[in-house]
């Protein structure tokens, strides 16, 4: 604890940290944003973020958004003495999260829901995974493989046993 | 938080009826996720499942591919309680009989119950499956050797063909073990899932704590989710025994979670019951964690989701129309009070459900169904035997007063009627007990196709 006072300090008077992406780009941010991935929140309590932390399965363009997602959130706890602040900037984190999340192809979507799991950032996780169930609720089994470009290996008596005994859950 | 199913004692290792067909399709296997391009890991597949708004996704999504189904099957447990309550399938009926020794005359065996004793010698339990039952189990013919194999227990295998059903709900059957040969001066009960082939042996109910003619019922997990969690473990059950002391009717109930039997409650309001209603009794219905059993006029409840059972007022004073001889007592898949009674309908069976309003406290009479199909002479050919809660499936026998005698399932929601078994000696059949798949099961057995 006693290393803090020599670390670099920004006006907010938190440490500062890099992450460090798989394709090696580099991103600085305070302890506060970071913390809020579980996995690094607990790095920063053994003290072993020192020289950087280096996310091997996340890529740069990837952790882009995942740094602008917690720097958007990491007002959240801060503002939470200050009610007149903390309103106003809820209506723009939801904006701000709707637009996140709609706007991505399925791939990054998937890179970005793994990116959370890994980095145990449980609002992120939450968000995106209730976007693919939101994706998936009403569809068939059809539309999901077209829409997650999942290949059928069921056979065709395998499916149509499978619809014969769930028949209430293909009623249109 | 993913237990790999292959390290389940109830998958692969396990001797339930569902492993043996996961083991041939290999549906719970490990699917590669890699694939070279993003895809989801199982445990993040598993987050996104719980999200969706109703069990119908749930169930189409494992159609979808094998690994879904796979972990669709993985995280039942999980899946099962995030979901509303899935619908039931009644997969069949356990019936139990004398052996059948020179045709011993089934004629008299109905008005002349004797309960068991241990002294007769007694068949298997045989199972008849359902329509949908054979397809998933894969037998379609009644079987006797349906547990045989028995279940899994602590280290070894547990035979259940010397036993007796006595409950069944939520995919648990309660069973009296009946040793061999000799007088035995003990009861000893067991709860076993046979989908899965878990089996949990009772401690045994000895000498004075004996109960000689006692009625049953069975409390689960999926009963206690929506208002306490703290229970919500599939493997919860908690059995409740009803029975008669010299000169008081009691209550005790046994819970999974401290692996004991309660002790003993009085029953504190109305008369103590006599030997020949309790005999009477059958499976107690479960309703928000209360037990009732049909009286002349009114219900027997009995609270018992808490460590010892107490005995409850019945909330509606009395039941209607007391024609208690051909009546069930049941729940309704929306978890309602209901009342069936079977009558002859113009020379046909009919049947009527009257539900009660909890609202209006009023008993409302909501379907009739007579089926042109099933002809009898008098209300007194019908045998209503079981109905199962979570799929709406009546299971009544036709004697020998009806063209068309035999055991049938009916849904009250359909209409349909469906024949299980075609013989004149169902009407006899005794220690009648339907059968139905939990919800946990029943997501389990969708990668089993």
């Amino acid at each position: 604890m006693a290393a803090a006072a020599a670390e670099a300090t920004t006006d907010g008077g938190g440490k500062m940290i890099i992450l460090i992406s798989a394709d090696g780009k580099r991103f600085e941010v305070t302890e506060a944003v970071a913390s809020q991935s579980q996995l690094i929140s607990n790095m920063i309590e053994d003290d072993c973020t020192e020289n950087g932390v280096r996310l091997p399965n996340v890529d740069g363009d990837i952790l882009t958004m995942v740094v602008d997602y917690c720097n958007m959130h990491a007002g959240d706890a801060a503002a939470a003495g200050d009610t007149m602040k903390a309103s106003s900037t809820e209506e723009e984190l939801k904006k701000f999260d709707a637009e996140l999340v709609q706007a991505l192809e399925n791939p990054v979507l998937f890179k970005l829901i793994l990116a959370a799991n890994f980095l145990n950032i449980k609002s992120l996780l939450d968000m995106t995974c209730q976007r693919v169930a939101d994706m998936m609720s009403g569809k068939t089994p059809e539309q999901m493989r077209e829409t997650f470009s999942i290949e059928n290996d069921f056979t065709p008596e395998e499916e149509a046993a499978i619809r014969q005994e769930n028949a209430w859950a293909f009623d249109d | 938080m993913s237990v790999g199913c292959h390290q389940s004692p109830y998958c692969g290792g396990g001797r339930g009826w569902l492993s043996p067909r996961c083991r041939t399709s290999g549906g719970f296997r490990e699917y590669d996720t890699g694939r070279g391009r993003a895809s989801l890991t199982d445990d993040v597949l598993a987050a996104i499942f719980t999200r969706l708004p109703n069990a119908a996704d749930v169930v189409r999504c494992a159609a979808t591919c094998r690994r879904w189904a796979s972990v669709v099957a993985k995280e039942a447990d999980a899946l099962s309680r995030a979901l509303p309550p899935l619908p039931g399938l009644a997969l069949g009926l356990f019936h139990q009989d004398r052996q059948d020794t020179a045709g011993a005359a089934t004629t008299n065996t109905r008005k002349r119950k004797r309960r068991s004793t241990g002294l007769e010698c007694s068949a298997p339990p045989c199972f008849v499956p359902t329509a949908s039952g054979a397809r998933l189990l894969g037998f379609n013919l009644p079987s006797t050797t349906a547990l045989r194999s028995g279940g899994q227990h602590g280290h070894g295998v547990l035979d259940l063909s010397h036993s007796r059903p006595i409950a069944s709900r939520n995919g648990r059957l309660v069973l009296e073990l009946q040793s061999e040969g000799h007088v035995d001066r003990s009861l000893r009960l067991c709860v076993c899932n046979p989908m899965m082939g878990d089996v949990a042996v009772l401690p045994t109910l000895l000498g004075n704590d004996r109960p000689k003619i006692y009625a049953c019922t069975l409390l689960t997990g999926a009963d206690l989710d929506l208002d306490r969690p703290r229970h919500a473990s599939s493997d919860f059950f908690r059995v409740l025994i009803i029975y008669n002391r010299d000169r008081f009717t009691a209550f005790r109930s046994y819970s999974s979670d401290t692996c004991s039997w309660s002790m003993e409650t009085k029953k504190t309001s109305g008369p103590k019951l006599t030997n020949w209603d309790l005999g009477k009794l059958g499976q107690g219905i479960v309703l928000h964690g209360v037990a009732y059993w049909p009286l002349k006029r009114t219900a027997l409840a009995v609270r018992f989701d808490t460590p010892a059972p107490a005995q409850v007022r019945m909330p509606p004073d009395g039941v209607p129309n007391p024609l208690q001889q051909l009546r069930l007592l049941s729940v309704t898949p929306d978890g309602k009070l209901c009342l069936l009674d079977a009558g002859n309908g113009a020379g046909y069976a009919s049947f009527v459900r009257t539900v009660f309003e909890a609202s209006t406290g009023e008993w409302v009479r909501e379907c009739s169904v007579t089926s042109t199909r099933l002809k009898v002479k008098s209300a007194a050919d019908i045998n209503l035997r079981w109905f199962c809660e979570n799929s709406g499936i009546l299971l009544f026998t036709l004697g020998r007063g009806s063209s068309n005698p035999g055991t049938f399932a009916m849904s009250l929601a359909t209409k349909e009627v469906e024949k299980l078994h075609d013989s004149v000696d169902c009407s006899s059949w005794r220690n009648f007990v339907g059968y139905e798949m939990d919800g946990v099961t029943y997501l389990k057995s969708i990668a089993c196709h």
